[in-house]
């Protein structure tokens, strides 16, 4: 990028997960290391072999009020989390007339969208209770529905992108939502990612073994694979001159990302991680800076024995040496995976790790693999003055995202 | 404001209902049309009953049979596009290259039909008896996922989901990601096919036309007609190889046009409906327009009409407030009356206008018989023979998102 790219800042925060329907409570959860998996009820989770997932409490999955009943009808599970979530933030970041409607645009990401009122649907037609699929349980399944909602709720009239790269999609539109402020093409961007828990996933990681039977243990010596989660992050960013401008409050800085693609499997990633060690290395170019200035890393941390072992050795072929210093987590156990959302609400709890100087702990995390030659913080948070951080995020079909945050 | 690198195009890949590339080209200049009565489900017992399928492309021809065996068929008419863009281009993918060479694909809807198939298989027989083969296919991004495999591209890898316009949404990003330094090549494009979920949802909302228009048994809706009675789901991939201009001289790279940029914004919509006409044109965006190189040498328009009434009276309108007074100068051509629509159609387009800007000259609107009255623009009527110094790709969608991208002569 351009020496002259401007520095771009976050300034309002939103969330909805398993553990929180509002940051503070998010942050309290973290510093706690509450693990918010539980039984999965949002659908019969009879006949599969794990049965637990990181699901958001009922009163968080209730359409926000104010939404009309004719919308209230067509809003899906992910796109009533994104509703939460982006109310949230823009009142955080108190933009309410500080900005131009066509000057904030908004990039999210996500996977399975309304894939859960799709399956549902689906059911009926097939059991014969109905012969025609409601319009909104197809056209409203894509994540572009979530974007389209958001866009007519609050009004946001500016450039507008949803990206749906698995588990990584909300990771990348952070980084689309950097590129645009760089670019001029937006002066605030609306940008994070949501998810719902849905059968089409559950039923693909439970065919694939790759859930858990137990609450997820990242990076544990005894981990046997994922937890799922769901819920939604939104940030505010816009350019710290804006921000300085309009007098608002700074929670981080968004720095850099980096994407790269393995080349090498749709599902496994590359045996050595030389595609999450280039991502990483991609971010730590675009931000100017060098391992060593890296304090903690927000790992992808799933849980399966592949991701985490694959993810260790990226990190240590990028930090080398200076991976003895450095505090890596994973909020996997605590939220589980929330998959397209996940880049999103990691960037966040890597930003309240900024903002109020703590480590996230890996939760669940009893027995440290040790292969990994840094702290994992496991179980317990702990107060620490972090300057700069990565958030790393991992998908099917080999898609690599490291985001750089830094403290304001 | 910084001086951007230049991005230009440099090579095309096209699968569609009218064929591969030179065959589409030609076709559509002919006016023809690559609408086909449905018969590979079941369409229903009364019409609309036609849609857009692709034609004259084998798979193998572009895929090796273990990869072929995997992958659904989405992504194997983007991964086919994709290598053919690239032969187009002469792309060198040597491993250095291919490291700072990307992907961008633009799908509304991606697997529909295997989706809809994992899903019957999990309700009918329950979650133990279903195929953990064909669950990686499911996610959007497996197009471009097995594109980077195919090809070894290790540069950035996005794939964009924004209903009918994902093809413009695709490029823009595509521009974005050159521009900003991260990667020197990007292949990007958009795709989608015709499933059976998707074109009875349309067919029980009354989006689709019945194929043929009203009173007549030989003329086909049109975009932009006075008669026009929806639209015509489509299919296909197309992938265009877009490349920073200075590494595309260094390698003695053939240009078909440059891309210049572009304008986009956000059209109060309702989620799943077309804006209305009263939303078009907002002066923002028609001053991110004019900003860019090349805006007022526009002579040719690739539209997003597609023949339903209501985009189509919309992108009438947004056209000429986007234009102002240069709107009655373009000449305005659409694909989608040729190829229906489909979440690549845009990208389509966007071939449609390199190809507009290499060739000087312009498709007609297929079936273009009684122009709407309420359309002030200058519609292509017959294949014309133009001076086309700028074209603009003008894509607007379901939900209000707009993206008008400009390429013009290099």
């Amino acid at each position: 990028m351009a020496p002259s790219a401007p520095q771009v800042v976050v300034t309002g925060l939103g969330t909805v997960n398993a553990l929180a329907g509002s940051v503070s409570e998010f942050v309290a959860a973290l510093r706690a290391g509450t693990c918010g998996i539980g039984p999965v009820t949002v659908f019969d989770s009879t006949g599969y072999r794990s049965r637990i997932a990181a699901e958001v409490r009922p009163a968080d999955a209730d359409a926000p009020a104010g939404v009309a009943s004719a919308l209230r009808r067509r809003l899906s599970r992910s796109d009533v989390f994104a509703l939460r979530a982006t109310a949230e933030a823009l009142a955080d970041a108190g933009l309410a007339g500080a900005v131009p409607r066509e000057r904030i645009g908004l990039a999210i990401g996500g996977t399975t969208g309304g894939m859960l009122r799709g399956e549902e649907s689906l059911r009926e037609r097939i059991q014969g209770t109905r012969d025609q699929y409601p319009s909104a349980s197809v056209l409203g399944a894509p994540i572009s529905a979530s974007a389209d909602v958001l866009a007519d709720a609050f009004d946001l009239a500016g450039p507008r992108l949803s990206l749906s790269t698995a588990c990584s999609s909300s990771a990348n539109a952070l980084g689309a939502a950097l590129d645009w402020i760089s670019l001029g093409r937006a002066d605030v961007v609306v940008t994070g990612g949501t998810e719902s828990l849905c059968r089409m996933t559950f039923a693909g990681f439970n065919a694939l073994h790759a859930l858990s039977l137990a609450p997820c243990r990242p990076f544990d010596r005894e981990r046997s694979g994922l937890s799922l989660g769901e819920g939604a992050a939104i940030l505010v960013v816009e350019s710290a001159e804006h921000a300085a401008r309009r007098g608002a409050r700074v929670h981080a800085e968004l720095l850099s990302y980096g994407n790269s693609a393995d080349a090498h499997h749709l599902t496994a990633p590359h045996p050595e991680g030389t595609g999450a060690a280039l991502a990483m290395r991609r971010a730590l170019a675009r931000a100017g800076l060098a391992p060593e200035d890296i304090d903690y890393i927000n790992a992808h941390g799933t849980g399966t024995p592949l991701n985490d072992t694959v993810e260790a050795m990226a990190i240590t072929a990028v930090f080398g040496e200076a991976a003895a210093r450095l505090a890596v987590s994973s909020t996997k156990g605590a939220v589980g995976h929330t998959l397209g959302a996940a880049g999103a609400i990691e960037a966040l709890a890597t930003i309240l790790a900024l903002r109020d100087g703590f480590l996230p702990p890996t939760v669940n995390l009893t027995d440290p693999d040790p292969t990994c030659a840094f702290d994992l913080v496991p179980r317990d948070s702990r107060s620490a003055t972090l300057r700069y951080a990565l958030s790393n995020s991992y998908g099917f079909g080999g898609n690599n995202t490291s985001v750089v945050l830094g403290r304001a | 404001m910084r001086e951007l690198p230049r991005v230009v195009v440099t090579g095309l890949g096209v699968v569609s209902p009218l064929g591969p590339l030179p065959a589409f080209w030609e076709d559509l200049r002919a006016g023809a049309n690559g609408f086909t009565p449905i018969d590979w489900f079941d369409p229903g017992p009364t019409p609309p009953s036609t849609a857009a399928r692709v034609r004259d492309w084998q798979p193998k021809d572009h895929i090796k049979p273990a990869a072929l065996r995997r992958m659904d068929r989405f992504s194997q008419m983007v991964v086919s596009a994709c290598r053919m863009a690239v032969a187009d281009a002469r792309l060198d993918l040597s491993p250095a290259r291919a490291e700072e060479t990307g992907v961008v694909v633009g799908a509304a809807y991606g697997n529909l039909t295997e989706t809809e198939a994992f899903l019957r298989g999990l309700i009918v027989k329950g979650p133990a008896l279903v195929n953990p083969m064909v669950f990686p296919n499911l996610v959007l991004n497996a197009a471009a996922g097995y594109v980077a495999i195919e090809l070894g591209l290790r540069g950035p890898n996005f794939t964009v989901c924004r209903n009918e316009t994902s093809g413009e949404a695709a490029v823009a990003l595509a521009y974005d990601t050159i521009v900003c330094g991260h990667a020197d090549v990007v292949i990007a494009g958009g795709g989608d096919e015709v499933s059976p979920v998707l074109f009875h949802v349309n067919k029980d909302l009354g989006a689709l036309s019945p194929g043929r228009r009203a009173g007549t048994d030989h003329e086909w809706s049109s975009p932009f007609d006075r008669d026009r009675n929806g639209m015509i789901l489509g299919e296909g991939a197309a992938m265009l190889v877009l490349e920073r201009e200075e590494h595309a001289r260094a390698r003695g790279a053939t240009v078909y046009a440059e891309l210049a940029g572009y304008a986009t914004c956000t059209v109060p919509s309702k989620p799943l409906l077309w804006p209305g006409p009263a939303a078009a044109a907002p002066r923002a965006m028609a001053a991110q327009l004019r900003a860019l190189r090349g805006a007022d040498e526009i002579d040719a328009i690739v539209s997003c009409a597609n023949s339903s009434r209501d985009l189509d009276a919309f992108e009438a309108a947004h056209l000429a407030g986007l234009l102002g007074e240069s709107a009655g100068r373009a000449l305005v051509t659409s694909v989608k009356g040729a190829v229906g629509e489909f979440g690549g159609s845009g990208a389509l387009g966007t071939v449609v206008a390199a190809l507009a800007l290499r060739d000087g000259l312009l498709p007609p609107l297929a079936a273009l018989r009684r122009p709407d009255p309420a359309c002030t623009l200058r519609l292509a009527t017959d294949i014309a023979t133009i001076s086309v110094r700028a074209a603009l790709v003008s894509g607007s969608a379901r939900g209000g998102a707009c993206t008008a991208l400009l390429l013009r002569q290099p």
